[in-house]
């Protein structure tokens, strides 16, 4: 979205979100974050809400469960029912392994399909690159340049937080 | 429809299988097309069950025939498939098997397609055409009879009446020719004393069925001896637990744990050279009762009170019990001879008016004969059926005899010990490729057919001799001739000559009336002194013997490989022992108490030393083995049997003693050497004790008496968690009665020729292995020296909750709505997991390819042997699991009999190959359903239990109790 | 994280920047492999050979190659199936219940005990194969659509329950490691010069690029995944026992066998991470990162579980005395006195008197003494299912079929080429990828300075 913004780069989690801190106090709102690593307090600190991944989880699982127990019992009882060991066609008991497997198998690929396509992860996705190591030791803020912002004073602000450098980027 | 899908040939990967019955299609085509055009099945034989036009493909078609497999003469029926024989049972009209077999019956099919059987004629080492061996037959007999000179016809037992009447004519051909009879293992004793003591060189023909106290002094009659079919049939019968809950009391007193000692209500170990003494303390406690002075007994060979037990029974049941003896030595017979006398059993269990011919053999004659050769004067000699070259006791003599005769013809079927050194071997046919008759007990006659043309250029030996004698050589004119004169004339039932034929021949048998004159009863006039001082003397010598720690060797037969004739037959050679459970090869059989004093442990080879010749073997710790007497088994050891046979196990014969004209079953003062090498020995069954636990349930005939239920208290409640699936239609069982069963084993190798079951050779067998579908467990319980043994025939339970149905991941064994446990062997991946939670351990997995693999080199590695494959059964590909299937395929075509009869298929009318076969009768299979059946009234009965019942598996196969008849004192 | 204070000097030697985190764990990947590296490796591929050769052969010729018979159906094959499986437990566990319990000492050492997983889960799938006669139909487990009716699979075979159970533990396990390497491979991708890495990194890591939002996402993910593969890693196991408590065998038909066997799976896990990390930490420099704490967290682990164990094995006994049933009774008699006794006491004295030496907080201290004892532990769990399986099946209802059971080299070898195997994959693991979760590291080391500050 070819928005001009300033990306600052910091050292230590502290500075960062000190200016997230003062950037937000001015009104200013934080477009990104880019970190080596999950900074402690971030989300609170954007208050962020919380992931809907666990729902896909719920659905992934149930319908694993559906899918395996109506399969067992429809194979075993309705499409071609055997006199194993003597047991009931509907050997409900030992079916549920599999159940449980199944319910496990689809909650965990449903919800991990979900984050890579929720945030387009993928062998051909192509990384944003705003700031250099920010998969080693950099912490980036990306700041949106509003059209009521005034430059300067986010760049002091940011200054004032111990940003290292402070680029001006489109993204 | 799930038995169905075990029925389709294997689609995924048994190309297998359907690649070898296409080959054997079209190798049997071949031979169907010989059998049906050549006229013999066609014009002359008369199928039994189905209409003589012709073959249907895939129908079969029975020919009631005679075994060969030994001189018992046992009626059968040949099953053809496609024109050839697959498989034989017993002829239910044949007095003899009364439509049993024994093992080697069974097995007699497989030989039929032995490839090491001979193609053709052979002269002088090389092969030949029969007008060249005729010719130079002819030529040879014309200058022997031309100066005179002698021949000699060395035969087996023949109990054949027209080949007996062809011999004669064949002496009358030539006045200076004799006909000489060797058995292997001979009954001449027991002809000779009959002779002194009756006048009459017979045998008896022995009633045990009418018996109801029988003392056996060696004689293996369940087993091995004289007609073990019949015999056992009639012991069984004896022995029936119907109401009132009556059976004949056995004892047996024996110098090695035998088939028939292990089967005895009380059995007693006795050295070999003391069965003498024991026969003389019977006769003087019988004698005291009879009040008939008799010469005492010098010191007891056993204890006392045993003695008497059995002198009083037999004197209590006077006329109805039977002492038989199976000691080679005339002394001893005579002795038993009075005993019975005494007794009254002559004429009643005894019966000497229709005598036996089953065995002829003469020891005396067969010595003289190689005197003879020795010393130049035998100028030509025709062997039929022997091979005194590997089977008599001076083989290595005979052999070089041999080289004094110089016109020597065999009729062997194979190059063997014998027939290498002849100068023509005129291949003789298989029997179920041959015409033939035989008398085995007087009065008693029975027919053999041919059930395919023959598969070599083979000729019957009968047919050389017709030939030689200037004939047309065509056997089965000169066998209706010899009919029409002798046979037809002594019987009153038909009138033309023609129908008589035609209906003997359809039934296989049949049965003259007794003739007239019977004569007086026979009285024993033995000098029974002389035999007594016969007896001590060679008691003496024993002792002198043993003193210089000499020990004794007792000589036997194993049921299996018998006098060794069927060493090739891998069928039989891979059938376990039934009381040692060894398979593939001999050993000698000692005491455990003697292997701990000697340091002896199972399989340690040591070397055995008698009359200058040693024979090499491995140990077996035997129990019930007297301590100073060791049993080998004769019939191994073979050097051109073929090469299933050849160098398994030892041969024994050589050191057999040949005393006063008669080959002894024991040998004295033999020494044992260790060699401090050890064999593995091919056993099937490594424990033999039941650990307390209740798997074979036993109870004395008291205890019966008072408690049907006696020995069988456990019923476990069995509780389900689930409502059990309704019976409906048939719902197949089996019921065996332990009581019953021998543990002969013709069930096992029944099992194997009908359901194609592999053969597996002495290292898989070592390595537990072995395929049979169908076992006879054995456990022994009680003294080291006096074991108390059980049989117990175990194969697939069929549980109703069956544990290796619910561990199958792939649904490859499933239950049938009529209560089978069904193995798919085209659905197995072979996890082997059903195997391991069957708690019968009966599930038997295919390590390898066993058909065409040259790793086993048996029948089903070759297209010949392949024939004797039942195209009913898939052959099991490599890494499948299988087991007894309760013969599903018998079952199907009864099913299908009846469905086009339009009735629904009556009780016996589906039977298995293991219950076909039993000669005891103790399998029963039928329809749990019909409350009427056999089965059901056995599975009704307060001794039937099922094994491990606690485990809830419901098996529909369950056992009855086994009862013992102890002597009183024991009870 | 109240123990963060007294832990952190034991978890993270010194206070290394973000940066030097980054060089010492990536820089072994970049340099090229030492003289010790190579050693193992050689002798992993060959023994992987020996194995691949002996398998082949058998599955040419017949399962007749094995020392298996008509008695004992099962031997090798299914032992070193459930002592790979009972190795794959490790990893899941401290990378899932350990980050569920919020441990922190598991950091370090997770990312190896996942592979770890993989890979003896990869060496545990093969047996199950490997032991079929008719390996090639194996695919007839699965209940796919076929001609033959369709005929479906049975699935009360506790055999399908392994199947189904042991394929979604790789996969999900295979996952979990998989997703938490991701930021890493980010960072590799980044920081490498050789093109062809690059392209190779920039592939795996699938475009990360650190942002808030996939961070929160991730970790969401990383905590489902980890709550998913706690009952799975109990399940699994649970369900590989009852292949043997659900059959009639004395000496398998017991109810205790589900937890037995994971606790038992759980021991020889930690036994093999013990061995694996130990090792690791010498040849690839790594003693800042796996310090003796975590040994020690470990050899805790161990004396815990192996005391379980232990308790199970004990319990087995009393309940075969006090239960009464004869069969049972004669199953232990005979595990404890008869042929087969000297695998039983190898087995009691690895798994249970050994561990109890862990009480000492020297012998926890000491890396060649713990090295000593994961080892035996290993030996000792490789018994336990020997015993369990050979010793049931070689003795059970009916004496006349009792019998021996004696390996052959084929199945020696294939044993050897099972850990071949798992060498091999582990070693070009270490070579490949990081083995200590960097951004995993970073955030503890953040976390410290925080901390640090905050205290100050």
């Amino acid at each position: 979205m070819g928005r001009e913004a300033l990306v600052a780069t910091f050292a230590r989690e502290a500075g960062l979100l000190a200016a997230i801190h003062a950037a937000r106090q001015s009104g200013h709102a934080v477009g990104e974050v880019f970190a080596p690593y999950p900074v402690h307090g971030l989300d609170e600190a954007l208050d962020a809400p919380p992931s809907r991944l666990p729902w896909i989880t719920l659905a992934g699982g149930m319908a694993g469960l559906v899918a395996a127990a109506v399969f067992q019992a429809w194979a075993a009882v309705i499409d071609w029912p055997l006199n194993v060991g003597g047991k009931p066609a509907n050997s409900a008991l030992a079916f549920l392994p599999i159940t449980f497997e199944a319910t496990v198998l689809l909650g965990g690929l449903a919800t991990a399909g979900a984050f890579f396509w929720r945030s387009r992860l993928g062998p051909r996705a192509v990384p944003r690159r705003l700031a250099a190591g920010v998969t080693d030791d950099v912490l980036a803020l990306v700041l949106p340049l509003g059209s009521i912002g005034d430059e300067e004073a986010l760049r002091e602000l940011l200054a004032a937080a111990g940003a290292r450098e402070i680029r001006k980027e489109v993204w | 429809m799930a038995s169905a899908i075990t029925e389709i040939p294997d689609r995924e990967d048994s190309g297998q299988s359907r690649r070898d019955f296409l080959k054997l299609m079209g190798f049997s085509v071949g031979a169907a097309a010989l059998a049906s055009c050549t006229p013999i099945p066609e014009r002359q034989a008369v199928p039994l069950l189905s209409q003589p036009e012709g073959l249907l493909p895939g129908v079969e078609s029975w020919y009631a025939t005679t075994c060969g497999g030994c001189p018992a003469g046992c009626g059968l029926l040949a099953k053809d498939r496609d024109g050839r024989p697959i498989k034989v049972e017993g002829n239910p009209r044949s007095p003899i098997s009364r439509g049993a077999t024994c093992a080697v019956g069974q097995a007699t099919v497989l030989s039929l397609y032995d490839d090491q059987r001979l193609r053709g004629p052979r002269l002088h080492g090389r092969p030949a055409t029969w007008e060249e061996v005729d010719a130079f037959v002819d030529e040879r007999l014309a200058a022997i009879a031309a100066r005179g000179g002698a021949l000699a016809l060395l035969t087996g037992t023949i109990i054949s009446p027209s080949s007996r009447a062809l011999i004669a004519a064949f002496l009358h051909r030539f006045p200076n020719a004799r006909h000489v009879v060797h058995d292997a293992v001979s009954l001449a004793a027991l002809r000779e004393a009959n002779r002194r003591s009756f006048g009459r060189p017979v045998l008896p023909r022995f009633r045990f069925d009418r018996a109801r106290v029988i003392v056996g002094l060696e004689a293996d009659f369940l087993g091995t001896w004289l007609s073990p079919v019949e015999l056992a049939r009639a012991w069984a019968d004896g022995r029936r637990l119907e109401k009132p809950a009556e059976m004949a009391r056995h004892y047996q007193f024996e110098g090695g744990l035998s088939l028939t000692g292990s089967n005895a209500d009380r059995r007693t170990g006795v050295l070999p050279s003391q069965l003498g003494l024991v026969a003389l303390a019977l006769l003087e406690r019988v004698a005291r009762r009879a009040g008939t002075p008799v010469p005492a007994a010098a010191d007891l060979p056993c204890d006392a009170a045993l003695l008497d037990a059995a002198a009083n029974d037999l004197w209590r049941h006077r006329g109805e019990s039977l002492v038989v003896c199976g000691v080679n030595d005339p002394a001893v017979q005579v002795v038993v001879n009075r005993l019975n006398f005494l007794l009254g059993n002559v004429g009643r269990t005894l019966d000497l008016t229709h005598p036996s011919w089953q065995r002829q053999g003469d020891d005396a004659a067969v010595a003289e004969l190689m005197a003879g050769m020795e010393r130049g004067e035998i100028h030509g000699l025709l062997l039929w059926g022997v091979n005194p070259a590997y089977d008599h006791p001076q083989a290595e003599r005979f052999v070089r005899a041999l080289g004094n005769v110089p016109f020597k013809v065999s009729f062997a079927e194979r190059v063997d010990e014998t027939a290498m050194h002849a100068d023509a071997v005129c291949p003789d046919h298989h029997e179920l490729e041959s015409w033939g008759d035989a008398e085995p007990v007087a009065g008693a006659l029975s027919l053999r057919q041919p059930a395919i043309a023959p598969l070599f250029d083979t000729r019957a030996a009968a047919a050389s001799l017709l030939r030689w004698l200037g004939g047309p050589g065509d056997v089965y004119a000169w066998l209706r001739e010899h009919w029409r004169r002798e046979i037809f004339p002594r019987q009153s039932r038909w009138a033309r000559f023609d129908d008589f034929w035609d209906h003997s021949l359809q039934d296989g048998v049949c049965e003259l009336p007794a003739e007239d004159d019977v004569g007086e009863e026979p009285v024993d006039r033995a000098d029974l002194q002389a035999a007594a001082a016969e007896i001590l003397a060679s008691h003496r010598e024993a002792l002198a013997a043993r003193r210089e720690s000499g020990y004794e060797i007792r000589f036997y037969e194993k049921v299996g490989l018998r006098d060794g004739r069927h060493a090739n037959n891998p069928w039989l050679q891979e059938l376990p022992d039934p009381v040692t459970r060894i398979t593939w090869g001999n050993y000698a059989c000692v005491s455990p108490l003697l292997a701990a004093d000697l340091g002896l442990v199972e399989g340690d080879v040591v070397i055995l030393r008698s009359g200058g010749r040693a024979l090499e073997l491995p140990v077996h710790l035997q129990p019930g083995q007297p301590r100073q007497a060791i049993s080998v088994a004769l019939g191994y050891g073979r050097t051109r049997a073929g090469k299933v046979g050849d160098g398994v196990g030892g041969n024994a014969f050589p050191l057999m003693p040949f005393r006063n004209g008669f080959v002894r079953g024991h040998a004295i003062g033999v020494r044992l050497e260790k060699t401090g090498r050890r064999e593995k020995l091919a056993a099937v069954q490594l424990h033999d004790s039941m650990e307390g636990r209740p798997i074979v349930r036993e109870a004395s005939l008291d205890e019966i008496r008072r408690d049907p239920a006696a020995g069988n208290e456990e019923r476990p409640p069995l509780l389900s968690l689930w409502e059990e699936r309704p019976r409906e239609g048939h719902f197949w069982g089996m019921a065996i009665d332990l009581n019953a069963c021998l543990g002969c084993g013709a069930c096992v190798v029944a099992c194997q020729a009908e359901n194609n079951v592999a053969v597996v050779g002495r290292d898989e067998v070592r390595r537990g292995r072995e395929m049979h579908w169908i076992r006879i467990d054995r456990y022994h319980s009680g003294e080291v020296d006096e074991p108390r043994t059980v049989y117990q025939p175990m194969m697939c339970q069929h549980c109703g909750n069956a544990p290796c149905e619910t561990v199958c991941p792939v649904l490859a064994t499933v239950h049938s709505s009529d209560g089978l446990n069904q193995q798919v062997y085209n659905r197995c991946v072979g996890t082997r997991y059903c195997a391991n939670n069957c708690p019968y351990k009966v599930r038997r997995f295919n390590w390898f390819d066993y058909a065409d693999n040259d790793r086993f080199d048996y029948n089903m590695n070759s297209d010949l042997g392949r024939m004797v494959l039942n195209p009913d059964v898939v052959v099991r590909s490599r890494g499948v699991m299988e087991k007894c299937s309760l013969c599903v395929q018998r079952i199907q075509a009864g099913k299908l009999a009846a469905e086009v009869a339009g009735s629904p298929p009556a009780d016996g009318d589906i039977r298995t190959a293991c219950q076909q076969a039993c000669p005891s009768r103790a399998i029963v299979f039928g329809d749990l359903n019909d409350p009427g059946s056999e089965v059901s009234r056995r599975q009704g009965s307060p001794r039937f239990y099922r094994l491990l019942e606690e485990l809830n598996t419901r098996p529909v196969v369950g056992y009855l109790t086994r009862v013992r008849n102890l002597p009183e004192e024991e009870a | 994280m109240t123990d963060l204070l007294e832990l952190r000097p034991a978890l993270l030697e010194g206070s290394p920047t973000l940066r030097q985190i980054t060089e010492e764990i990536a820089r072994p990947l970049d340099a090229r492999p030492t003289l010790g590296w190579l050693a193992c490796f050689l002798a992993a591929a060959t023994a992987l050979g020996l194995g691949a050769a002996a398998a082949t052969y058998e599955v040419m010729t017949g399962i007749g190659t094995w020392g298996l018979n008509k008695t004992v159906g099962w031997a090798f094959d299914i032992t070193n199936f459930v002592f790979w499986i009972g190795i794959g437990h490790a990893g899941t566990l401290i990378s899932a219940i350990l980050l569920l319990l919020r441990q922190k000492w598991r950091t370090a050492i997770s990312r190896s005990a996942e592979g770890m997983t993989i890979f003896a889960v990869m060496c545990a799938g093969l047996f199950p194969l490997l032991h079929m006669g008719r390996p090639w139909f194996a695919f007839w487990i699965f209940p796919y659509p076929n001609g033959r009716g369709p005929l479906w699979v049975n699935f009360r075979s506790p055999l399908l329950w392994d199947v189904v159970a042991i394929s979604t533990y790789f996969t999900i396990s295979l996952v979990f490691w998989y997703v938490g390497m991701i930021p890493d491979l980010a960072t590799l991708r980044d920081r490498t010069e050789k093109r062809w890495k690059r392209r190779i990194y920039g592939l795996l890591s699938l475009g990360w690029d650190g942002s808030r939002k996939t961070w929160s996402r991730y970790e969401t993910l990383s905590l489902i995944l980890a709550g998913l593969a706690t009952p799975l890693v109990v399940s699994v196991h649970s369900i590989v026992s009852m292949d043997f408590a659900t059959s009639v065998i004395p000496g398998w038909h017991a109810t205790i066998f589900p937890p037995y066997f994971v606790a038992g799976a759980v021991f020889s896990g930690f036994g093999m991470v013990m061995t694996l990390l130990i090792l690791t930490r010498k040849v690839m420099a790594l003693e800042r990162y796996i310090t003796p704490r975590h040994l020690e967290a470990m050899a805790k682990v161990l004396l815990l579980t192996g005391s379980l164990v232990g308790f199970c094995y004990l319990t087995e006994l009393f309940i075969a005395w006090y239960g009464g049933n004869p069969f049972e009774r004669a199953a232990f008699w005979n595990r404890a006195t008869g042929p087969y006794a000297w695998a039983y006491w190898t087995m009691m004295t690895c798994n249970l008197f050994v561990p109890q030496l862990l009480w000492s907080k020297r012998v926890r201290t000491s890396v060649p003494a713990l090295f000593v004892i994961s080892l035996l532990v290993n030996v000792g769990m490789w018994f336990e299912r020997f015993v369990i399986i050979v010793t049931s099946l070689h003795r059970d209802f009916l004496p006349s079929s009792w019998w021996m059971y004696k390996p052959t080299v084929i199945e020696v070898a294939i044993l050897i080429g099972s850990f071949g195997l798992f060498f091999t994959l582990f070693l070009l693991f270490v070579r490949t990828l990081p083995i200590i979760s960097m951004w995993e590291i970073k955030g503890l080391a953040a976390e410290a300075s925080r901390s640090a500050a905050e205290k100050a």
